[in-house]
């Protein structure tokens, strides 16, 4: 019989829940990732074709012809209201739970949340998770990629994802609602403005949104730029070849601006003290910041202002998940217990 | 013990004391089920007007313009972080899952009878004199503030050269970090500096950022310096000499021809929107004018107002635009001037947002305003 004291036979789990892609780390060294896209067949012949009740991920995004598809924390929060978006996101939840072979374990987990739907829908996140892990922490993501890197104090992380930019202010406490902002326009917003420049200059030409991100992934940049992007696109069944070098640099340069003014603002507000220190230790984290020439671009636009120094974390796409595993290793069991 | 491991306790203990605050918070389990139908009826009308707005507003996003070639990009909404370790709200339960999809889907799949369905209902008009917002619970959170013009359009200028962009981002900065304080809303700005916007992207904006309620800030330009008014706005069809004269300002910069307008203006059938975005120009028609007498015993209350405004036309949600005062009245231009008079106005608004968010508040049936005439010969 195991002891229920005992922490032997206890999985750890972290999880990023991203708008766009969560991940999951456990403490027996597995990692994965799913599109954060649940899926229920549309009707029966669906499920029939399917084989199944519920399709998760990159699968659902491929047979979205046949399924009601969620996509709950696009945006950044959970509506209020939008029951299928909460059961979408326990299904995920759950998921990845089964992806990181938690099912049957004793588990610990901690969820990263995209900070904006940490203040919104802490409850309900809890909630929609409550069914599959009793023992769980929520936090925000920045944050769990700061304590992941063990970057506790005098950094600003910036977790540039799909839905959302993250700030996250750290300097030895947990971050509260003065070390944190949020900013809705990151890589979808990229999506979008190349999907609309792309079908501006090139009507004739058949892009999607899909292709537009994928686009962005392989030649995104901000800055400027040593080779021309030349890609081929479809038009009416043949492959025509593009110069989208300017479609591509000023679809990425969207998500910039706003970015530097939130720095100035976020370290501004900061004591000013610490204020050189955080100036020189701001972090990239998440997908889009593997925009080629980001860190660089940033720092130099910031130099005019007052000199800081961007950096890109290594494993921008993990480091949450990651995080969040650190941490739910390093909370002491009493925590649990009191839950 | 280490700098580094005494520093990570005392993190972990902050974490844990979030997390334990958020347990302590949760609501009971089982709402008693008279509570849970009537939220759910009243969450189902939501949905189904919900779907009759959507409809409309898939009509409407058919019809708006791409934006010209060189238009800069949409500043994106900003929205401030705020972590909290109160229970942020009462959770609405929803008893069936699958009506929130079903009811828009029935409102998308027969357009013509679910709408025409959807305005006839008597079922809506019993409570049309209750704010949306006390139908639903507490459940509008998204407030989008629209400071007017920006960039290259600096709206109308006083005579001291005063402009209409600069006031209004100002007072929606105030407006956003008093609003910011309550824990309820989620408050965005469709631009927190100084930017070109066209009309089409603040309403694309405010329906892709999903906001619960729209409110678009500016001042007026008379043609007789000696006057001061304050009025509101909500998205109506009457049009008078005066308001004609205010939509020619507010509407340009659009790039819709008469004829999609027309268009559009036949297709909008909305009353519920209308008769909601019309108590919220209430609220904010009555706190405005009440702060502004205070300055300037002599301004006019010309009440809430319906106009063909096209920044509330494409919106899904109630939407008013604020004419705050009159930027060509000089002493009213020099008191703008002061960022006191600009924080009292702002607080004005804060207060309008509340009382319209609030489930007592009702309004006073005789708002109605001053009638006035205008020579309108502004442009
Ligand atoms: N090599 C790359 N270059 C640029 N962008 C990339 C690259 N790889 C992935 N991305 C983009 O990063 C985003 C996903 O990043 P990430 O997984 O951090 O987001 P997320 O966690 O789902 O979102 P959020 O943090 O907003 O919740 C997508 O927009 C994706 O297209
Ligand atoms: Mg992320
Ligand atoms: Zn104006």
């Amino acid at each position: 019989m195991s002891d229920p004291t005992s922490t032997d036979d206890l999985l750890y789990m972290g999880i990023d829940l991203g708008t766009f892609r969560s991940v999951v780390a456990t403490s027996s060294g597995q990692e994965a990732a799913v599109l954060s896209y649940v899926g229920w067949p549309k009707d029966f012949v669906a499920r029939r074709a399917l084989g199944k009740d519920i399709v998760y991920g990159a699968e659902a995004l491929d047979q979205r012809q046949a399924l009601n598809l969620h996509r709950p924390l696009q945006g950044g929060v959970l509506r209020e209201g939008t029951a299928l978006d909460e059961q979408a996101v326990a299904a995920l939840i759950g998921h990845l739970i089964e992806v990181g072979g938690g099912q049957g374990r004793r588990l610990r987990v901690a969820v990263g949340v995209p900070a904006e739907c940490l203040r919104i829908n802490k409850l309900a996140m809890k909630q929609a998770v409550g069914a599959y892990a009793e023992k769980m922490i929520v936090v925000s993501e920045p944050f769990a990629v700061a304590y992941g890197l063990g970057t506790l104090n005098n950094a600003v992380i910036i977790d540039i994802g799909a839905g959302t930019v993250d700030f996250c202010i750290m300097h030895g406490t947990v971050p509260d609602e003065r070390d944190q902002r949020s900013l809705l326009s990151a890589g979808d917003a990229i999506d979008q403005q190349l999907y609309e420049r792309l079908r501006e200059r090139i009507p004739e030409a058949t892009v999607t949104m899909n292709m537009a991100r994928q686009l962005k992934e392989t030649y995104g940049f901000v800055g400027t730029s040593e080779k021309l992007v030349k890609v081929k696109l479809p038009v009416s069944g043949k492959m025509v070849a593009y110069n989208i070098t300017d479609e591509i640099s000023h679809a990425c340069a969207y998500i910039v601006p706003p970015i530097i003014e939130t720095t100035m603002r976020l370290i501004g507000a900061a004591d000013p003290e610490y204020q050189p220190r955080l100036r020189n230790n701001i972090l990239l984290s998440g997908g889009c910041s593997q925009l080629r020439g980001l860190a660089d671009y940033l720092t130099r636009q910031m130099e005019p202002f007052e000199p800081c120094r961007f950096r890109c974390i290594p494993d921008p796409l993990n480091a949450g998940a990651r995080g969040a595993l650190a941490l739910v290793k390093d909370m002491p069991e009493e925590f649990f217990n009191q839950l | 013990m280490t700098q580094d491991s005494t520093l990570k306790q005392q993190i972990l203990r902050g974490v844990a004391a979030q997390n334990f605050a958020l347990e302590r918070n949760q609501p009971p389990p089982d709402p008693s089920t008279q509570t849970a139908r009537t939220r759910t009826a009243a969450q189902r009308r939501a949905q189904i007007f919900f779907g009759g707005v959507l409809l409309i507003a898939l009509l409407l996003s058919s019809l708006l313009e791409r934006p010209a070639r060189n238009e800069p990009p949409i500043s994106p909404p900003v929205a401030q972080q705020q972590t909290t370790t109160e229970l942020p709200f009462p959770r609405l339960t929803l008893a069936a899952p699958e009506f929130a999809p079903e009811a828009l889907r029935r409102a998308v799949d027969r357009p013509q009878k679910s709408t025409d369905a959807l305005l006839r209902g008597g079922d809506f008009l019993q409570f049309s004199q209750f704010p949306l917002a006390t139908l639903l619970g507490l459940s509008v959170r998204t407030i989008l503030i629209d400071p007017g013009h920006g960039g290259r359009d600096p709206g109308a200028i006083g005579l001291n050269g005063t402009q209409e962009k600069d006031l209004v981002l100002d007072i929606a900065l105030r407006l956003y970090a008093r609003l910011q304080q309550h824990p309820h809303y989620r408050v965005l700005l469709t631009r927190d500096h100084d930017r070109s916007l066209s009309l089409r992207q603040r309403v694309e904006m405010a329906n892709q950022m999903q906001a619960d309620l729209f409110l678009s800030l500016h001042f007026n330009v008379l043609p007789q310096r000696s006057i001061n008014l304050v009025e509101t706005y909500y998205f109506g069809t009457e049009v008078t000499k005066h308001t004609a004269a205010i939509v020619a300002k507010e509407n340009r910069g659009s790039q819709i021809t008469m004829n999609e307008f027309n268009t559009l203006m036949a297709q909008v059938g909305d009353r519920l929107k209308i008769q909601e975005s019309r108590l919220f120009a209430t609220a904010i028609q009555r706190a405005l004018f009440a702060e502004l007498r205070q300055h300037d015993p002599h301004i006019i209350d010309a009440g809430i107002k319906s106009a063909p405004f096209l920044v509330l036309l494409g919106l899904r949600v109630p939407g008013v635009l604020a004419e705050i005062s009159c930027l060509s009245h000089p002493p009213e231009e020099e008191r703008l001037n002061s960022g006191q008079y600009r924080e009292r106005i702002a607080a004005a608004l804060e207060q309008g947002v509340l009382d319209y968010l609030d489930p007592s508040w009702h309004p006073d049936p005789t708002v109605l305003g001053d009638v006035l005439d205008v020579r309108s010969d502004l442009n």
